[in-house]
Parts: structure tokens; C-alpha cells; sequence
């Protein structure tokens, strides 16, 4: 069959420069934005106090950005389909609340009582996304709603102390071990040879599928995975050691990432994001993918309320799912990359981003510069890192 | 009866031998007062082009949506090979072999057209090698498949449709409705958004379905450029009802322009100059 | 001041002509309706545990006709504020007020004046407009307490390394305290014998944020800190999490503190804490109810109980201030006197095998 070429289908001249940055930047050079901030982060609180880049502080940045970024790689699915769900912070307050209950009262196993919080948690986005699916009301204001209940559960599950003291049980290991040196090192190479015959695998197919395929497309991001990885696992071993808590953040990110990119479902989850009405004309059930992106989400939110309590050794109304954690949990996801409107963004945008709001709150606290600049600073980064998705999806809309 | 309504006689087959592939039978559909479709008939032959043309709100996209199984008429039947077939939703429209290419395209911009060409349709790798998406089959066979239907341009299939021109954006949304085999594809105002070198990229696409013994209903505003050069039937609706059909053959665009509209006009004697077949009756 | 408030004027009046002691707060059957306690939030549980009921049980002792409703701000001062409008409307012969915000009660207390309410302020000090009381305890107290507990623990010192956490800032608690606390730690820091390494306000007395100061604090000193003074229970808590995470627990001392936190005081006989200073709520809310039943009895409140003067910027006004009690390993059994916690709550987790808890493990 000859391919006839047809002209009127071809684009109309070249691309112009800010449209073919643009493409770049929502490509292979997605994080690159993101890493220069925290790189530029990282800067300048290192010329204020040079006890910032030390291995003791990277650490403390692992471990402070983990709940934060828990609760973001929750959120990142529900984003992904368009929607939101302000209920995270109370929903990982209830959830440690049952986890510590179960733990202390009920006596039952770490184990158990974390997978009945993480259930919880499940159930909760659940009925919610029921909810917000049959009814068409705003996920907004369900969610928040939602969170007011939750706040309210908390309180009434809370023992008459108004506190779960969990310092001397095992729960403590989540936020408050870490990995030995030796095995850190061996699940670097473990790591770094999945990522190698991964890539592998995808230039075989792709070669074997007819397409241009190139061995550099193997070799070199194995070996920036291979130095990465070696610095970071090398820098924490200089104090502690990798932190658990650090392994119980990037596990759940790899694997969304592998479902979000290699599944249908996590197909869906873009799709719906980007025309829903499209994707139930494909055949698909959009509100079955909402639902479980809510359900990933409430589970997600949950298991990082009890990493938290691990880290606090403690839960009360006054600790937990307080304060600007909401907030600072969707300005992770959206200072990572993920897109409040839907279909744009990655689980990784739940690292970089709380890595980057983490950064700056530690450096803050470094510098002892007190509540106001601190205030301050996380409303700044909100405003600026919405400014820049609503100003990057106006441009791919417009770029038609 | 309003005694001024216009009928037609049965257009011939275009190949009488062959029995209709889909036949529409007293389909109608009423949205509060209004009568969008008013009990419509309407047969497609085997490798047919029919145009459905008339003004805005004559019921052109209800027809489709009807049909494509989006909204389903209040009453009337569809046969499709001689059997009667429920259609209900865009999969049992799938299922019997039609496939949709919407006003709106029905592509996510935010995802490349690989995504997009296989969107709910998609291609997994073995048990084996864990039942993941098989990015490298569809992105070669989308390549292929884009080849072959000529649009060849899009120089990144791996990057967000949103960022391709109209025609590109067109063309993707026809060849995923034909990797899909259909046997009957319905088009709603293909060149509406479209420049005038796009359009004929369509025409083309739309003969093409027509070679590869594929029935198109395609909806048009445009009559010199795609009613009149492609169709081989052409279907004329006002207020719901359909008012006039024509073989192709001998007609030009004032006799569609009259039908369209309801205005005759005899200034011009060729407008009443039978052909048997496009004959007006008056009652 | 030119212009007290009215309810203020009429209580002063009737403290004038009270030629017969006032013997208030005897139980008075007569005195009907309706009084509000408005707590300011869900967050802090001893107003909905602690204060909430304790008032309801002293009204009940003093004044068993009038019904007492709790109404709770919900941290937000605009719906405290409607709150208040209805206690009003409502007929309210009392209000007695926890404000949500201590800075933006001034609108409650007008309206409360205008319509001849009486109007306790409560522990949170409700600022710029007219009060009938105020009672609560005294944060300078509690400061100077607090100051106390670390000078005993420091003050043989030589530059030692001292981390200070205030609670959020602004507040009028965390200022009182910080005042108190610098009375008593300031000559030390003259002196030479302590240092103040790194000190930050915690915003809302979270623990969690508590945890990160004091992490940047260790990495910014390189651990090299001795010990912390903590400003209450919370963050004394958020705190030790800190050192726990960084095996220091135990060897970095935590002084001050203030609520007496089971957490808290588990930690205490623990040895990861010094001690606490223990606010005895049910003290509170029987000044509380004494104030009330005295303001509907238009009477001045029987001797005792009015122990000072508060200013909230407005105007001075009686005041009645609890005492505060420093708690440490020796007497945590006077937390237990006061009613705050059973031994049962306390020994719980860990600090069940402490000898303290051994001794009371039939209680
Ligand atoms: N979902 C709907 N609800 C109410 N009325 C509708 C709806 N869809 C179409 N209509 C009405 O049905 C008639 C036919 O519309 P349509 O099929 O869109 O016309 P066309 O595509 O020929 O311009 C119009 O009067 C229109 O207003
Ligand atoms: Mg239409």
C-alpha cells in the first residue's frame, strides 16, 4: 500500500521556540524545573548555615519530608482524574488514631493495626468517591465536609487523655529505623539492576516492535539511576543510615509509577483526566477509576498519619492532621508537577515537591527564623506553584 | 399530515442485489417539547457513503448519537444485516461493527496518540512478561496504521495530541475508528474546524473507508467540498423529519439548498428537471 | 477608663453595698435560666473533657436550676461570635467565654455588655472590650514555674547549650510564659552559666513542628545541646520525639513544660522529662461557677475568690487567679489528688513498670 502523503494533515510550518520548550519541559526534561528549585534551595541555605548540606541534615530532610509526601502521592491519583480531596490530613489523623488505639487497647498486632488504619483509610475514599460519583456534587466541598466528620471521629476515638502515647512500641520502627549499611548497598545494586533489564526489556520490544531503538536509551539513564542512588545511599550512611521511613515512601512511588504508566488503569487515570467524556465513550467506566483513585488516595493519606504518629511517637487532635499539613501536602504534589486540573503529573511530583517545601521549612527552622517568615514562605510557594500549573495548562490548551 | 410536506421516493440501492447492511427503522427521539427525530427511516448499503445534511437543529447530531449508541431514541429499531440489534451504548455499537468519529473527536489532549489511537482498545504483552501495556506493538502499529490512511506528519507519536493541528487531531480520531475494523463509521462535521487543504486530506479519508468496503455516514455542512464529492447518497433533515433523499448523480448544491431549507425555488427550471430518482413530489 | 461596662459597674455596686457577707456560693435553688459556657475549640480536649463537664458539675453544686449549655467554637472566632449573638438572643443571664481567638473576641464582649449579660472570660484572655471577670490561670505562674524547674536543673552550669521552644506566637499564654520563664533564666544567661543555642515559637503548639525545630536544632549544633525548655506538654513531647529518633533521649534534658499530658507524665517517670506544671482544671471552673453565680446574684463573689486584677486592654478587671503546681517524678500522685488522671491512666505502655507504678498497681 502506498502511503499517500496528505498535505492538509501535515502541521503548518515550523514549531515556534516557547511551544517546542514547552513540549520539552512536559517531556523527558519534566523534572528539570523542579530539580533546579531544590537545587537552588539547597544553594542557599547552604551559604546561610553550612550545617544544611550534611548528611545529618539530608537525613532530617528524608524523614520530615515523608508525611508530607505521603499524603502527596495519595492525592496525586485523585488530581490525575480531575478531582480533589481536601479530607487527607484528617483522614491520616483518624487513621493513626485507630492504628495507636488498636496497638495500645486492643493489644493486636503492629501489622494488623497498620492495615486496619491503611483499610480505613480505604473505605473512607470509598464512600466518598461513591458519593461524589452518584451525586455530581464538587469533590471539593464533599471531601471537606468529609473532613470535618473525620476531625470529629478523631476526637471521639481519642481516649479520655486526649493522647496515644506510642514511645516503647513496635510501631516506632516505621519512622525510627533504618536500613544497615550493608543492606542498603545491596539493595542499590538490586535496584539498579531492575531499573537496567527494565529498560532492557523496553528496547527489546521496541527493536523487536520495528521501531528506532537506541542502547543509549539503556545505558545512560541506568548509570544517572547508578550515581543518584550511590550519593544519596552513601550520604545517609554517613549518619544513620537510609531511614526506613525513606524506603515505605519511594516503594509505593515506584510502584504507582510502574501502574501509571504501564497498566490500563493508570492509563485511565490520565485519560479521564483529560476528557472523561472521551473515556466513557471508549467503553471505559470513569467512575469506577475515580472511585479507586479516591481509594488509593484515603489509603495512602492513612498509612502516612501513622508513619507520622511513628515519627511523633504519639498521636492527639493537637499533633496530627493539624495545622497547614492539607495544605502543604497539595502543594507538594503541585510544586512536583502534578496538575490541579487534571490528567498532568506523576508520583514522582510527590517526592520532588515535598522534597523542595520540606527544604525550605527545614532551612527556616535551621536559621531559627521563626513563624512569620515560615508562614510567609509556605503561602508563597502555594500561590506560585498554582500560578505556574494554571499558566501551563492555560499554554497547552491554547497551543492548539 | 401537513399538506405541505415533501416526500421522496425510495432511493434505489445502489447495488440492489445486496440486502441494506444497517436499516434504521421509525427511529424517534423527543427532548421536553421538542421532536428532535421524528420517526426516521434510513438504509445503508455495503460500501456507501450516505450524507446526512440540513440546518442547525434538524436532528443531525441526534441521529448519530442514536445510532452510535450515545442516546438512545425513544423508539424505533435497528436491523443491522436483516437482525435486529439493541443498541444502547457505544459498546453494543462497537459490537456490531460501528464506530463513531465524534464532532468533538473524543481525544484526550493530554495523552500522545499512540494512547489515544488505543484508548480503551489496548494492546498487553503475554502473561509471561506480566500482561503490561505493549507500548512497542501499538506505537508500530499505530505508526502503520497512520501510514496507511496518509498521515504521516506527526512527527512525535509520543507527544500530547493537544499540541497537533486540527487536521492531525481529525485524521488520529478517523484511523482509531478504523483500527478498530468497523464495517460502518459515522462521522459528525469531520471538516468543520478545518482549513481548506485539511478538508480534502478528510474527503480522502473518507473514499478510503469507502475502498476498503467500509458503509460511512458522514454529517456535512460543507456541500461542494465532501456532500457533493463523496457521497453517493445524500439524506436531508429539517425539524426532525426526514424531507428529501437523493442519488448523488445529477444533483447539485441548490437542489440540497432548497431541501435544506424548505424554500423552492422554480426561478430555475433545472431544480424540478427529473431524474427519476431525484424527482420532488408536492402533495 | 470613662465608661466600665454597665454588668461591671453593677457588680461593683453590689460589692458596695454587700453589708452581709456574701455567702454566694452556697447552693441557691432560686437563680433560673440559661448560662453558656462557649469553649473555643475541639483541639485542645481539656475544655470539651475537662473544663466543659467540671463547670457543668460546680454549676449544678452551686446553682441547681440554672441550666448550663456548652456551645463550641470550633477554633473559628466568626462562628464563636454567631454563637454568642444566639446565647444572646437566647436569654443568657451568663456567659462564660473561652474565646477562639483572645484577639478578636472584643465584638462577644459589646454585644454581651449592650444586652447586660454578664461575661467571664475563661482562661484565654478575651481582649479589648468590657468583662465582668476574668479567671484562668496564671500564665505568669506557670512561667515562672516553668523558669524554676530549669534553673534548678542548670544553674551549676558553664555555657551549657540550651535550646528554648515559646509557643505560637503572639499568643497571650506564650507570652505570659516566656515572661515568666526570662525572669528566672535571664540572670543565668548573665551569668554566663547557660546558653541559649537555638530557640524558634512553635506555630499552634504543634508537636509535630516542635520535632522538626529541634531536629534543625541538633543538626545546626551538631547534638552538642544539653537541654531543652519547653513551654508546655506538646511541644515538650515533639521535642523528645526528636531525640528519640536521634538516640538522645534521656541524655538531653527537657525542663519546663505545663498541662501535665499523661504522654507527659509518663515520660517523667520515665526519666526522658523533668517535669510539668500541672494546672488544676477543676480549680478553674469552680472559680469559674463561683464568679457566675455571684454576677446572676449581683453580689460580690465571696472572699477568696477574686485574688488579683487582669488587664486586657480594655479595662482592669477582678480576676480570679488557680495556682499552679510544678510536677515532677516525686509527686506525680498529686495529679492524681487533684482528679486530672487516675494512676490507671498514667501507668500505662512502658512507664507501667516504673516503681511509681508498681506502688499503685492496686489503685
Ligand atoms: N440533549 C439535548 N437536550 C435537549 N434538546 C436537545 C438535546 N440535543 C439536541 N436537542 C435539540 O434537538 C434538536 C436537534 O439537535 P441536533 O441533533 O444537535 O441538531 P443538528 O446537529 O442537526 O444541528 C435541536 O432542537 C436541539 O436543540
Ligand atoms: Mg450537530
Amino acid at each position: 500500500m502506498s502511503a499517500e502523503q496528505v498535505s492538509g494533515l501535515s502541521p503548518s510550518g515550523r514549531a515556534p521556540l516557547v511551544s517546542r520548550a514547552a513540549a520539552l519541559l512536559a517531556g523527558d526534561w519534566r523534572y528539570v524545573p523542579i530539580a533546579t528549585a531544590i537545587v537552588l534551595i539547597w544553594a542557599f541555605f547552604a551559604l546561610q548555615n553550612p550545617a544544611y548540606l550534611t548528611p545529618r541534615n539530608l537525613s532530617n530532610l528524608c524523614l520530615q519530608s515523608v508525611v508530607t509526601g505521603l499524603l502527596a502521592l495519595g492525592l496525586v491519583p485523585v488530581l490525575l482524574v480531575g478531582q480533589i480531596d481536601m479530607s487527607v490530613a484528617a483522614m491520616s489523623a483518624v487513621a493513626a488514631t485507630i492504628t495507636g488505639q488498636l496497638l495500645l487497647v486492643e493489644r493486636v498486632s503492629v501489622w494488623l493495626a497498620i492495615a486496619a488504619g491503611v483499610l480505613f483509610g480505604g473505605c473512607v475514599g470509598f464512600l466518598q468517591a461513591r458519593w461524589i460519583t452518584w451525586t455530581g456534587t464538587p469533590a471539593f466541598l464533599v471531601t471537606f465536609g468529609v473532613s470535618l466528620a473525620l476531625a470529629a471521629l478523631q476526637l471521639h476515638l481519642l481516649p479520655v487523655t486526649g493522647q496515644i502515647n506510642l514511645y516503647g512500641t513496635d510501631i516506632v520502627v516505621l519512622a525510627g529505623a533504618y536500613l544497615p549499611a550493608g543492606l542498603s548497598w545491596a539493595l542499590v545494586i538490586f535496584a539498579v539492576l531492575a531499573f537496567a533489564a527494565f529498560r532492557l526489556s523496553a528496547f527489546v520490544e521496541s527493536r523487536d516492535a520495528g521501531l528506532e531503538a537506541s542502547v543509549r536509551s539503556v545505558v545512560l539513564p541506568t548509570f544517572l539511576v547508578m550515581v543518584g542512588l550511590a550519593v544519596v545511599v552513601g550520604a545517609l550512611n554517613m549518619h544513620n543510615g537510609v531511614p526506613i521511613a525513606l524506603l515505605l515512601f519511594v516503594v509505593p512511588i515506584i510502584v504507582l509509577v510502574y501502574i501509571g504508566s504501564h497498566t490500563k488503569f493508570g492509563l485511565y487515570l490520565y485519560a479521564t483526566g483529560g476528557n472523561p467524556s472521551a473515556v466513557a465513550r471508549a467503553g471505559i467506566d470513569v467512575d469506577r477509576i475515580r472511585i479507586a483513585a479516591f481509594v488509593i488516595c484515603g489509603m495512602f493519606a492513612a498509612f502516612g498519619g501513622i508513619v507520622g504518629a511513628s515519627r511523633l511517637l504519639g498521636v492527639s487532635a493537637q499533633s496530627s492532621g493539624m495545622g497547614t499539613l492539607l495544605l502543604e501536602a497539595i502543594t507538594a504534589a503541585v510544586v512536583g508537577g502534578t496538575s490541579l486540573f487534571g490528567g498532568r503529573g506523576s508520583p514522582w511530583s510527590a517526592l520532588f515537591g515535598a522534597l523542595a517545601i520540606t527544604s525550605i521549612s527545614n532551612g527556616i527552622d535551621l536559621l531559627g527564623l521563626g513563624t512569620e517568615v515560615k508562614l510567609a514562605t509556605q503561602g508563597l510557594v502555594l500561590v506560585l506553584a498554582t500560578s505556574v500549573d494554571s499558566v501551563a495548562n492555560k499554554f497547552a490548551n491554547d497551543a492548539r | 399530515m401537513d399538506g405541505r410536506e415533501l416526500r421522496r421516493d425510495a432511493a434505489a440501492p445502489v447495488d440492489a442485489d445486496n440486502a441494506p447492511l444497517m436499516q434504521l427503522r421509525g427511529i424517534s427521539k423527543h427532548f421536553g417539547g421538542v421532536t428532535a427525530l421524528d420517526r426516521i427511516e434510513l438504509k445503508l448499503f455495503p460500501s456507501e457513503i450516505v450524507a446526512i445534511v440540513g440546518d442547525n437543529g434538524a436532528g443531525k447530531s441526534t441521529l448519530i448519537k442514536a445510532i452510535s449508541g450515545n442516546q438512545p431514541p425513544d423508539s424505533g429499531t435497528f436491523l443491522f444485516n436483516g437482525k435486529l440489534v439493541e443498541i444502547r451504548t457505544p459498546q453494543d455499537a462497537s459490537r456490531v461493527g460501528i464506530e463513531t468519529v465524534y464532532q468533538d473527536l473524543a481525544l484526550c489532549d493530554n495523552l500522545d496518540t499512540v494512547q489515544n489511537l488505543f484508548l480503551g482498545n489496548e494492546k498487553i504483552t503475554s502473561l509471561r512478561s506480566g500482561r503490561r501495556l505493549n507500548h512497542a506493538l501499538m506505537e508500530s502499529t499505530a505508526r502503520e496504521a497512520l501510514r496507511d490512511i496518509g498521515v504521516a506528519t506527526i512527527r512525535s507519536l509520543r507527544s500530547p495530541v493537544g499540541r497537533l493541528s486540527g487536521g492531525q487531531r481529525q485524521g488520529i480520531a478517523i484511523c482509531r475508528c478504523i483500527l478498530r475494523d468497523p464495517r460502518v463509521v459515522l462521522l459528525d462535521e469531520p471538516t468543520a474546524a478545518l482549513g481548506v487543504e485539511q478538508r480534502q486530506g478528510v474527503v480522502r479519508l473518507i473514499k478510503r473507508l469507502k475502498s476498503e468496503s467500509r458503509s460511512v455516514i458522514v454529517i456535512s455542512h460543507d456541500l461542494h467540498d465532501v456532500v457533493l464529492e463523496v457521497a453517493d447518497r445524500i439524506v436531508v433533515l429539517r425539524l426532525g423529519r426526514k424531507v428529501a433523499e437523493f442519488q448523488r448523480t445529477g444533483i447539485n448544491a441548490s437542489d440540497l439548498v432548497a431541501a435544506i431549507t424548505g424554500v423552492q425555488h422554480f426561478a430555475r427550471g433545472d431544480v424540478r428537471s427529473d431524474t427519476s430518482a431525484n424527482r420532488m413530489a408536492r402533495e | 477608663m470613662t465608661r466600665l461596662t454597665k454588668a461591671l459597674a453593677a457588680a461593683f455596686t453590689a460589692s458596695c453595698m454587700a453589708a452581709a457577707p456574701a455567702l454566694a456560693t452556697d447552693s441557691d435553688p432560686s437563680l433560673t435560666g440559661t448560662v453558656y459556657f462557649m469553649l473555643p475549640n475541639f483541639t485542645t480536649v481539656r475544655f470539651v473533657q475537662k473544663d466543659g463537664p467540671d463547670f457543668v458539675a460546680a454549676m449544678k453544686k452551686y446553682a441547681p436550676n440554672v441550666k448550663v449549655e456548652l456551645v463550641n467554637g470550633e477554633s473559628n472566632p466568626g462562628e464563636q461570635q454567631a454563637q454568642a449573638e444566639a446565647a444572646i438572643t437566647g436569654g443568657a443571664k451568663a456567659i462564660v467565654l473561652t474565646a477562639a481567638d483572645p484577639s478578636l473576641a472584643s465584638s462577644i464582649l459589646f454585644a454581651a455588655d449592650k444586652a447586660k449579660v454578664p461575661l467571664i472570660a475563661y482562661e484565654h484572655e478575651a481582649s479589648g472590650g468590657p468583662l465582668t471577670y476574668y479567671t484562668g490561670f496564671g500564665a505568669l505562674k506557670a512561667g515562672q514555674a516553668q523558669g524554676k524547674n530549669a534553673v534548678a536543673a542548670l544553674s551549676d552550669g558553664n555555657a551549657t547549650p540550651v535550646a528554648r521552644l515559646y509557643g505560637n506566637t503572639g499568643d497571650f499564654w506564650q507570652r505570659a510564659t516566656k515572661q515568666g520563664q526570662d525572669e528566672m533564666l535571664d540572670p543565668l544567661i548573665k551569668a554566663g552559666k547557660i546558653k541559649i543555642v537555638c530557640e524558634d515559637y512553635v506555630p499552634n503548639w504543634n508537636p509535630s513542628e516542635a520535632q522538626r525545630i529541634i531536629e534543625q536544632c541538633l543538626t545546626k549544633t551538631n547534638g552538642a545541646i544539653s537541654a531543652i525548655v519547653a513551654s508546655n506538654d506538646g511541644t515538650a513531647e515533639g521535642a523528645l520525639a526528636a531525640l528519640v529518633s536521634q538516640g538522645l533521649a534521656g541524655k538531653v534534658k527537657i525542663l519546663g513544660g505545663c498541662d501535665a499530658n499523661v504522654t507527659t507524665l509518663q515520660n517523667i517517670l520515665l526519666g526522658l522529662q523533668n517535669g510539668t506544671v500541672l494546672k488544676d482544671y477543676s480549680t478553674l471552673a469552680d472559680d469559674a461557677a463561683r464568679l457566675v453565680v455571684a454576677a446572676l446574684q449581683n453580689k460580690k463573689p465571696e472572699d477568696g475568690v477574686v485574688n488579683g486584677e487582669f488587664d486586657n486592654g480594655f479595662a482592669k478587671v477582678p480576676a480570679s487567679f488557680a495556682d499552679v503546681t510544678m510536677i515532677d517524678k516525686s509527686n506525680v500522685g498529686d495529679v492524681v489528688k487533684a482528679g486530672v488522671w487516675s494512676w490507671k491512666d498514667i501507668c500505662a505502655g512502658p512507664a507501667a513498670k516504673t516503681p511509681e507504678c508498681a506502688a499503685h498497681a492496686s489503685d
